[in-house]
This record gives C-alpha cells, sequence and structure tokens, in this order.
C-alpha cells in the first residue's frame, strides 16, 4: 500500500532507533506519572441521598403504641449528629385498616421533647376531628398504615406493615453437644417470672452444651433473636488470644443474630454472641416481612459484610418497603427466655 | 436423568457407522498422495508442515498443488493428474525435505517423512513450528502463547501461564492477588478452561494468586476470547485451552526451580515408542509461618502441591495414545484459640485419556475420556460454635470427533460429547444442618464444523453445535461462525461470530476463589445465553511485526448472581432460591495490539478501550451498571530485552480504576430486634458502581543471567513486581462505628522483589 512505507519509516524514526531500554524508561515514566492519582478521602464518598426522611417504627403485637422516629438522612462523610438529623414538626399517624383498606381508627403521634426526632403516640380529645382513636394495644394479624407529613407539608412518607400472628416460645433446653439429646429443660418467664433467672435449672455453664429455644412456627416470613446482657458490670466470659483490648472495647451487651427462617421451629444460640457472665434475657422475634427485607438487606444487621468492605458488591440499597422515604416501618410479635450465664472454671477442678 | 431422546450410545454406534463410510477410499480417476510428517528426533507429529509440489518438467506457469499437515501431522493431496513431481516438505524449525515421485493415473500414494529439526534462528529468537496456523488465521480473538512466550514476562514471585495471558488486551485481573481470568468484558465464570481437554473448575492455588498451571509442564496456552469454534461450549464468554507437554523421545531429561516460596522438578525419558512426563510443585512457606507463629502472631499455616504427568504412546502406524492427570491441593489451618480455628481445603484432579486414530489419509478419529473433581471442605469454630462448608463437583465425560479432509478446500469436523456431573453442597452451623443440594445431571453435545478455504486467501469456518442439558431438560442450538480474508501479502482481515449458552453457575467472591462452588441451574430459571460478534484486521508489514485491531461486541441475557440476601439457614436449593436470575448485559470494546517478534527487543503493546454492562431487575432499581472488572482503558506492555547472557524483561500495566459502590447517605435505625441504637450507623449506597477507584499502575522488571552450577545450565532470575511501589487500590471499607475515622482503603500488593533460579540437565 502506498502509505506503508512512509508509516515504517515513521516507526522507524520513533521507535526502532531509539535505544530499547530508554523506549521502555520513557513509557514507563510517562504512565507512571499521568497514572498515579491523588486520592482526596471526600472522592470516595458521593452524597446522592441526603436529606431523606428516615422513619423508624416496630409495632409488637400486644403491646402499646411505640414510639416512633423521623430523622433525614445526612451526608455520607459528616459525623453522625441525632440533632441535625431529627425532623421536627410533622404530622405522623397510625392507623389499622379492614379488610378493604379503610382506616378502623388512627393513632396520632407528637413529637417528643427530647428534639430527637421521637414521636409518641397520643389520644386526641373526644370529639376532635381525626376520627376515632383505637385502643391503644397492637393486635396480631392486623394491617397498619404509617402516614407522615412533613412541617413543610412538601413531603409525605407511607408505609404499611400487617403484624405476625401470636408467637411463643414453647421450650427452652439444653443440649448435648455431641449427642444433641436434651440434658436439662430451661423453666420460663410464664413458670417463674423472673425468678427464672436464678433458677438452678438455667443457671448454665459458659460454653458447656447448646442452648436451644424451641416454638411453634406462626407463619411468619423470619424470626429474629435479641439478646440481652442485664447485669451491667458482670465480668466477662469471652476469652481469646487473638482478641485485643481494643476489640474487647467493642463488646456491647446487646446484641441481635441475622434473619433466620428457622424452617424446624427451633433456633440455636452460639457461644460467641456470650460475653458476659450473668442473667440474659433471649427475645425471639417473629417478624413481618418488612422488617425481615431490612435485615437481610442491611449486610451490618444481617452478618456482616463480605468480601471487598462495605463498597463491596452486596453494598446496595437495602429493602426498605416505604413510599416517599427510607427506613423500617415493620412489626413482630416476641417471646422471652431467661438465664444465667456463668463464668466456666478456668482452675481445673 | 434421562433426556429425551438422547442416547449415547445411538450416537456412539451412528459415529462410527460414519467413520467407516467416510473412511473409504476417494473415487475417481486422478491420484492421491498422503502421509504422515514426523520430528526425526522425537517422532512427533509436526503440524501445519507445508507440502508443496511441483509438475515437472515445469510448465509456464508451473503447476503446483499443496496441503498443510494437520495436528497429527497427516497431509492429503487429491485429485492429481498423472505424472512426475518435484516435492517439498517444509515447516519453521526443520530442514526442508525434497524428493521427486511419480505415480500414474488413480494412484494413492502413501509417503511418510521425518523432519530433522533446525532451530531458524534470526537474532537469537528461535522460531518453532506454528501448529496454530489454521486457528491463527481464521479466528478472530485467538491467542496463542507457547511456554516460551509464557516465561518471558515477570512474574508475580511464580511464573505463571494466566498471569502471562492478563498481559494481552481484552484479558484483566480483579487484582494483584487474582488468576482469575476477565476476558472482554465477562466474569472469569464465563471462560471455559481446559487442561489437556479436561474442564478445571476452579484452576487457583492461594486463593487465586496462582493458578493450577504449572508453567514446566505446559507446552501451550490457547485462548479463545470471543466468537469461539463449535468443537467448544458451555461458556458464555470464552476458551482458555491449556495443553500439557509431551516428555522426550529420546534420553531422560530434567529441569526444574525454585523461588522463594515454592520448588518444582520436572522429569521427562522415552518409553517404548511414546515417553513421559512427570512434573510436581509444592510451597515450603510451611517453616516460615511456623516460626512467625511461634512469635504469638495469628499466623495460618499453608502449602499447596500439584502434580502433572503425561503418557504418550504409538499403538502402531494408526494410533496415538495419551494418558494424562493433574492433582493438585491447597491447605489452610489456623488456630485461633481453644475452639476456634479455621481450616480450608481444596483442590483439582484430572485424568484424560485420548486416542487419535488415522482411519485413512484423509479421515482421522480422536476419542478422549475425562475426569474432572473439584472440591472445597471448609471447618471454622468460633468459641466452640462450629461450622462447616463442604462442596464439590466430579464430571465425567467423552467426547469423540473426528476430521475429514476427502473433499478438496474443505476440512469437515464432527464431534459428540456425553457427560455426567455431579454436585453436592452442604454447610451446617452450631450443629443445624441446611439441606444439601446433590444434582446429577447428564449434559451432552454434537457439532458440526467445516472450514472451507474456496481460495489462497479467504477461509470460512462454519459450525453448528447443540447442547442437552439434563437439569431442566434443556437444549440449545448454537451457530458458529468465522472467516478471514487475506489482502495482499500483509494485511488480513478476520470476522466472526456466534451463539452460546451456559448451564453451569460459579458462585465466587471477587479476589477469593477458596471456596468457589459450582451449582447447575435448573428448570426454574433460564441458563445463560450470549450473542458474541467481532471483527478484527491484521497487519504484517515484516516478520518482525505484526499489528492488528480488532473490535467485539457480546449481548448477555439469562445472567444470574448469588442473593446474599438470603437468610443463612434458608431451605430451598433451586437455583430461584439462591440467584438472582433474568439479568442482561453487554460488553463491548477496541482491542489494538502491536507485537515485535524479532530482535534483541521483543514484546508487545496492548490497548483495549471497554464498556461492558449488567442489567437485574432486583439490582440498583432495575438500572444497568457497570460490572467492578468493567475497564474504559488498558494499557500493558510487555518487553523482553536481550543483552549476551543476560535477558531484561518488562511489563507495564495501566487501566481505569475498579469500578465500586460509594456511599450516598449516612442514618440511623435503631437495632429492631433490642430496640438500642445500633452499634454503628448505616450507610445508604449511592448507584451500583458508580465510584471508580484510583488508577491501576504497575511495572513488573526482571533479569534473568545463563549460567552453570556443576556443570549444569542454570538460569538466575531476579523480578521486581511493582517496581514502583504504587498503592494501588483494592477496595474501600467506610467507618461506620466512628464516622471521624477516614475511610479506609485497602491496597494491593506492594513491591516485591523475588529471586530464584532454574536448571535443566
Amino acid at each position: 500500500m502506498r502509505s506503508e512505507p512512509i508509516f515504517r519509516a515513521a516507526l522507524s524514526r520513533l521507535i526502532l532507533r531509539t535505544a530499547p531500554g530508554l523506549q521502555f524508561l520513557l513509557l514507563a515514566l510517562t504512565l507512571g506519572l499521568f497514572g498515579c492519582g491523588v486520592r482526596d478521602d471526600r472522592n470516595v464518598y458521593k452524597p446522592t441521598d441526603v436529606g431523606v426522611l428516615v422513619v423508624d417504627g416496630i409495632l409488637r403485637v400486644n403491646q402499646p403504641y411505640p414510639s416512633i422516629y423521623l430523622r433525614q438522612t445526612l451526608a455520607p462523610d459528616a459525623t453522625y449528629d441525632a440533632a441535625a438529623a431529627a425532623v421536627h414538626n410533622a404530622t405522623i399517624t397510625v392507623t389499622p385498616l379492614d379488610a378493604q383498606g379503610e382506616a378502623l381508627a388512627t393513632m396520632h403521634y407528637r413529637e417528643s421533647r427530647d428534639n430527637d426526632g421521637r414521636y409518641v403516640p397520643f389520644q386526641l380529645d373526644p370529639g376532635s376531628a381525626g376520627g376515632p382513636a383505637p385502643r391503644n394495644r397492637i393486635d396480631a394479624q392486623q394491617r397498619y398504615r404509617l402516614s407522615v407529613l412533613d412541617a413543610a407539608g412538601a413531603r409525605t412518607v407511607t408505609a404499611e406493615t400487617t403484624t405476625p400472628a401470636q408467637f411463643r416460645v414453647t421450650q427452652s433446653v439444653l443440649l448435648d453437644e455431641a449427642t444433641l439429646e436434651v440434658t436439662r429443660t430451661l423453666r420460663s418467664f410464664a413458670e417463674l417470672g423472673q425468678d427464672a433467672y436464678t433458677a438452678p435449672e438455667n443457671r448454665i455453664v459458659y460454653q458447656q452444651g447448646l442452648l436451644e429455644a424451641r416454638f411453634t412456627l406462626n407463619g411468619a416470613p423470619a424470626y429474629q433473636i435479641g439478646l440481652s446482657s442485664l447485669d451491667v458490670g458482670s465480668p466477662r466470659v469471652i476469652q481469646a488470644d487473638f482478641l485485643s483490648e481494643e476489640d474487647y472495647a467493642k463488646l456491647t451487651r446487646e446484641n441481635s443474630s441475622p434473619a433466620l427462617e428457622a424452617p424446624r421451629g427451633y433456633v440455636r444460640l452460639p457461644w460467641f454472641a456470650i460475653f458476659f457472665a450473668g442473667r440474659y434475657r433471649v427475645t425471639v422475634h417473629a417478624i413481618d416481612r418488612n422488617w425481615y427485607d431490612f435485615i437481610r438487606s442491611v449486610p451490618q444487621l444481617n452478618g456482616g459484610f463480605g468480601f471487598g468492605g462495605n463498597a463491596g458488591d452486596n453494598f446496595e440499597r437495602p429493602l426498605f418497603h416505604i413510599t416517599g422515604g427510607i427506613g423500617l416501618f415493620g412489626s413482630a410479635c416476641s417471646d422471652s427466655v431467661g438465664f444465667y450465664i456463668e463464668a466456666p472454671d478456668t482452675t481445673g477442678n | 436423568m434421562n433426556i429425551p431422546g438422547f442416547h449415547r450410545p445411538a450416537l456412539m454406534a451412528g459415529l462410527l457407522a460414519l467413520a467407516g463410510v467416510l473412511a473409504l477410499p476417494p473415487v475417481g480417476r486422478a491420484a492421491v498422495l498422503s502421509g504422515r510428517i514426523t520430528e526425526s528426533k522425537s517422532g512427533a507429529p509436526v503440524t501445519s508442515a507445508r507440502v508443496t509440489i511441483t509438475s515437472l518438467p515445469l510448465s509456464d506457469p508451473p503447476l503446483v498443488r499443496g496441503a498443510y499437515s494437520d495436528t497429527g501431522g497427516v497431509y492429503t493431496i487429491l485429485k492429481l493428474p498423472a505424472g512426475r513431481w518435484a516435492c517439498a516438505w517444509q515447516a519453521f524449525g526443520y530442514d526442508t525435505f525434497r524428493d521427486t515421485l511419480s505415480w500414474g493415473v488413480g494412484d494413492t500414494l502413501v509417503r511418510d517423512v521425518s523432519l530433522g529439526a533446525r532451530p531458524f534462528k534470526m537474532n537469537e529468537v528461535t522460531v518453532r513450528a506454528d501448529p496454530y496456523a489454521r486457528d491463527r488465521a481464521v479466528q478472530p480473538g485467538f491467542v496463542q502463547l507457547g511456554v516460551k512466550e509464557l516465561q518471558k514476562a515477570p512474574g508475580a514471585v511464580e511464573q505463571d501461564v494466566i498471569r502471562s495471558l492478563q498481559l494481552l488486551p481484552g484479558v484483566s485481573a480483579a487484582s494483584d492477588f487474582s488468576s482469575g481470568l476477565y476476558v472482554r468484558g465477562g466474569g472469569p465464570d464465563q471462560t471455559l478452561v481446559l487442561l489437556d481437554d479436561t474442564p478445571v473448575y476452579n484452576p487457583t492455588h492461594a486463593f487465586g494468586f496462582f493458578s493450577t498451571f504449572n508453567s514446566d509442564a505446559v507446552r501451550d496456552v490457547t485462548l479463545y476470547k470471543s466468537a469461539y469454534p463449535a468443537q467448544y461450549g458451555g461458556r458464555l464468554g470464552s476458551v482458555l485451552d491449556v495443553n500439557n507437554r509431551e516428555g522426550d523421545r529420546q534420553k531422560l531429561k530434567g529441569t526444574g526451580g525454585a523461588s522463594i516460596i515454592a520448588a518444582r522438578l520436572t522429569l521427562e525419558r522415552p518409553i517404548d515408542d511414546g515417553s513421559v512426563i512427570f512434573s510436581a510443585r509444592r510451597t515450603y512457606l510451611d517453616p516460615i509461618l511456623s516460626a512467625l507463629r511461634k512469635g504469638g502472631n495469628e499466623i495460618p499455616s499453608f502449602y499447596f502441591y500439584d502434580f502433572n504427568a503425561r503418557v504418550n504412546r504409538a499403538l502402531g502406524a494408526r494410533d496415538n495414545l495419551v494418558i494424562s492427570a493433574y492433582h493438585g491441593r491447597d491447605d489452610l489451618n489456623l488456630d485461633l484459640d481453644t475452639g476456634s480455628f479455621v481450616n480450608l481445603n481444596w483442590g483439582n484432579t484430572t485424568v484424560t485419556g485420548s486416542l487419535n486414530h488415522v482411519f485413512s489419509p484423509t479421515l482421522l478419529g480422536r476419542l478422549v475420556a475425562y475426569g474432572s473433581d473439584y472440591s472445597s471442605d471448609t471447618k471454622v469454630s468460633f468459641f466452640d460454635t462450629p461450622a462447616t462448608f463442604t462442596n464439590a463437583i466430579r464430571d465425567i465425560g467423552l467426547k469423540s470427533s473426528l476430521e475429514w479432509t476427502g473433499v478438496a478446500r474443505h476440512r469437515l469436523e464432527f464431534g459428540i460429547s456425553g457427560n455426567r456431573y455431579r454436585f453436592g453442597l452442604s454447610q451446617e452451623f452450631n450443629q443445624t444442618d441446611s439441606p444439601d443440594l446433590r444434582e446429577r445431571p447428564n449434559g451432552g453435545a454434537a457439532w458440526l464444523q467445516d472450514e472451507w478455504t474456496p481460495n489462497e486467501r479467504t477461509t470460512i469456518r462454519g459450525g453448528l453445535r447443540g447442547n442437552v442439558f439434563g437439569q431442566g431438560g434443556r437444549f440449545s442450538l448454537e451457530p458458529r461462525l468465522s472467516a478471514s480474508r487475506a489482502l495482499g501479502d500483509h494485511w488480513r482481515i478476520k470476522g466472526g461470530a456466534g451463539s452460546y449458552s451456559q448451564y453451569l453457575q460459579l458462585v465466587s467472591t471477587e479476589g477469593f476463589s477458596g471456596t468457589d462452588f459450582w451449582v447447575p441451574t435448573d428448570r426454574t430459571i433460564a441458563p445463560g445465553r450470549s450473542y458474541q460478534v467481532t471483527t478484527g484486521v491484521e497487519w504484517e508489514p515484516a516478520r518482525r511485526w505484526q499489528l492488528s485491531a480488532e473490535t467485539y461486541y457480546t449481548k448477555l441475557k439469562g445472567l444470574v448472581q448469588l442473593d446474599d440476601r438470603r437468610s443463612g439457614d434458608a431451605e430451598g436449593t433451586t437455583s430461584q432460591d439462591i440467584f438472582r436470575a433474568g439479568g442482561t448485559g453487554y460488553a463491548t470494546g477496541l482491542e489494538l495490539f502491536a507485537q515485535k517478534r524479532t530482535g534483541a527487543l521483543t514484546g508487545w503493546v496492548g490497548y483495549t478501550l471497554g464498556y461492558s454492562r449488567r442489567t437485574f431487575a432486583e439490582v440498583n432499581g432495575g438500572k444497568s451498571f457497570p460490572p467492578k472488572y468493567d475497564r474504559r482503558h488498558d494499557l500493558k506492555l510487555v518487553a523482553d530485552l536481550k543483552r549476551g547472557k543476560w535477558t531484561y524483561g518488562a511489563a507495564l500495566l495501566y487501566a481505569t480504576g475498579q469500578a465500586y459502590t460509594p456511599a450516598g447517605a449516612r442514618y440511623v435505625i435503631r437495632d429492631p430486634a433490642t430496640g438500642t441504637p445500633g452499634s454503628s450507623d448505616l450507610l445508604l449506597p449511592a448507584p451500583r458502581n458508580s465510584g471508580r477507584l484510583l488508577p491501576f499502575f504497575r511495572l513488573d522488571l526482571s533479569a534473568t543471567k545463563k549460567g552453570h552450577i556443576f556443570g549444569l545450565p542454570v538460569d538466575w532470575v531476579l523480578q521486581v513486581f511493582n517496581a514502583t511501589n504504587r498503592q494501588n487500590e483494592w477496595f474501600i471499607q467506610y467507618n461506620t462505628e466512628n464516622p471521624d475515622t477516614k475511610p479506609e482503603i485497602t491496597h494491593q500488593l506492594p513491591i516485591l522483589p523475588t529471586f530464584g533460579v532454574n536448571f535443566a540437565f
């Protein structure tokens, strides 16, 4: 081709007659200089969702109407400031609905004096506009609607939940780790009230046996365990060479499990969830779809982040089931068991 | 599971019947010249040798006919007039053999030829026979590297086959730690990896840092980047075909080497009518790690090893038998404390037996029986809470193919295959086991391919492949086409297209391959499909230079993504339970490649401009997003400079930063299970993978000096990985417990100087 000699001559001048080592060094330096960007920490954020309303409310069956938090999202690189996040003077209602979606009554909310975005239920004066107030108790298998209107009347948030059926832990047992046979049946709150914590059957030596809570499945999509160490100041039982003092300082007395489907009607408590000696309350929550979807889609609440840090592949927008905002408006029916953790005898006796 | 209409015995019978028909001698009055070309020293077949015959006495213009030998060294020239002919058998790297032959009307003449090896030297660079000339000519996106080329590029501690391929345009790595292949915008699960015709399901050691292929045992590596031909199937994107080499057929030989982490030894020797070769490799980090553990650190014990063996033996004049095997394991143990430990063990085993049979000068047959087994076993315990995760895949199969050259200008290939998988997946947490996944689907395929050379400058390869898969009763029909045309003596244009399907899905974590597992897609979701088109132009202005440009476009559908939002104790084991399905996507790009093949300085420059996108209804609000391995720009430069006893190597890589998902907002929600404030803030993600890490840049250098120890030739090798100590970013961790803390950016490997020695005897 006509252009070929010209092209080849150019190649010869530019490449072939340059010292081979120098060619490479020049290219490496050029690319190295242009390739080496400088990391500005602010560049790793992308504030796409700042100022979005955040709802935080859980209806618990057989309990009064709960407080509901209304906040807004802050910039991702900002230190979280509860006061800055709180949304004030909003209008919030929770409404039980009938099968056709018609309101049966309306529970109104007002802002608490804590100034932290918490709203509490209150009864309107009889005869005022706003419809009849409901009985101050959350019913099982009842559909509820949350409505939020901000002070400016510009932003609305709505969400619905259907509460799970009644739920009860039928039995708590300690299993032999090797044979999985029941070695002991724990006493319940129904039998002993608060004395259940200290009943001899409920005193368990740390890491000896396997704690199992049994229940009848109630049709809930999933279950979650809340674990509370009640004796503040009790000694730590978890001990390992690979944990540093910094790690120990992060241990908390309130913990929760990932979402569990518990298809066989029991959950087993892992020993790595127990950090301290003393009284423990384990609450098994039969949770609704909103709650389940939320915790299973927030890696921090569902067993931690996978490989790649929290900006990795599983960093996805959670399943909120909320229109006009984000957060959780869910429900649960819960039951608890109590026991006492004793530190193991380390003297060998 | 039985598949309607798929009866392996019936297909085999049909294949044999067809072989019988095709093996009949050509009918007619014209003469036929055929034979087998072998290497005189080793007896190995010489592939792509050119046979040229010229009618005597010379006419004007002279009457010239010719043919190339195939992979078995067999050549055939049909429809020859009777007379005297001057014949020449020639191949790069061999002495040309000449003879004058005569034949009469309708004669069939068999002329076997042995060629003496004659390394063809041009400025210290050895040019060898090219057994892949046909593929190279007709297939766009075709790359073939011999072991010499593979060993040229600077490595990361050990020479590695897949890391060498990552230096080519269109091929990239997830990170410095990864020997996974990301080809033309596809993930590592979209590349079929074959070792001696046998699938390898996790071709990595050390969590992906090394590949399973010991470069001492490898003869060559072939990569079809896209639009691969009909004899391959089962993956959406590309094919990596690794062939181990034959042992020496003349004398006992040995090669080996040692680096700072591993030692290798290969022994080979002749046997009756054949050869045997055995390679072994093992890391010896154990004592170092043990010493570090005694210092009170939580350092795991870790090692890996692998073996390769291959036996070649001629069974008479018409048959050649090859049996090869691979076995490798990785083992990691971390004893943290009483009741707390981590134990991982995983590895592959493959066995292949292949028989090549010459039915007639125009008909070759090949039968391959193989078995591949991959298993991974993970045992973890924290504070006496045990968890186990085991998975295994076994693939046992039979392949048979015929190659017929009985019609001038056509090379017809036909093959069938059948295999049976066995998948196993089980997990247990805190003495509660989840339902096991146990599946044993059958697979099968039949393919037909014709390579037509209508004239000296044009080659067209068309094929059709049918696949069946028992799980879900799947069937797919996949047309394949590639074509090339030479434009003058220096230019060639190429094009290719094809349809592909994938019934197996890899569940993996990017950058960590120890617990990868494969599962079959069942009837609950559609299998993956892809449609590829690629075009290219090559310019070879002189033997020392080759320049090319290629474009590619791949449309993907039926993609899946692991549903990591699933509850840990969920019982469903259908594909619908495990995956988010129905994903679509595309990958497109332009590759530029310039290679200098001879002279003191050899090497190449490759550049890729790429775009890749994925769309899932359940991900990113249904909007498309780039996968993490999407690279807009990818530049690679590889150079090899010889100076006396010294050889200097350099590899330079520059690429657009990896995509990641930035944090879009910060918020707080109480822990619903305890009603207390959560222990940390929560972050709301911005659109998926809408951020980019800083551009990737790495310069690797090596220097090799030839010398002797105790009379043995040795190569002393010094390598510097990431010579500029560039802190390439790997991933970002936002600190949500303490928002005052800056994001934690984990970097890839720093500068890593290593040394080693290679020897031969």
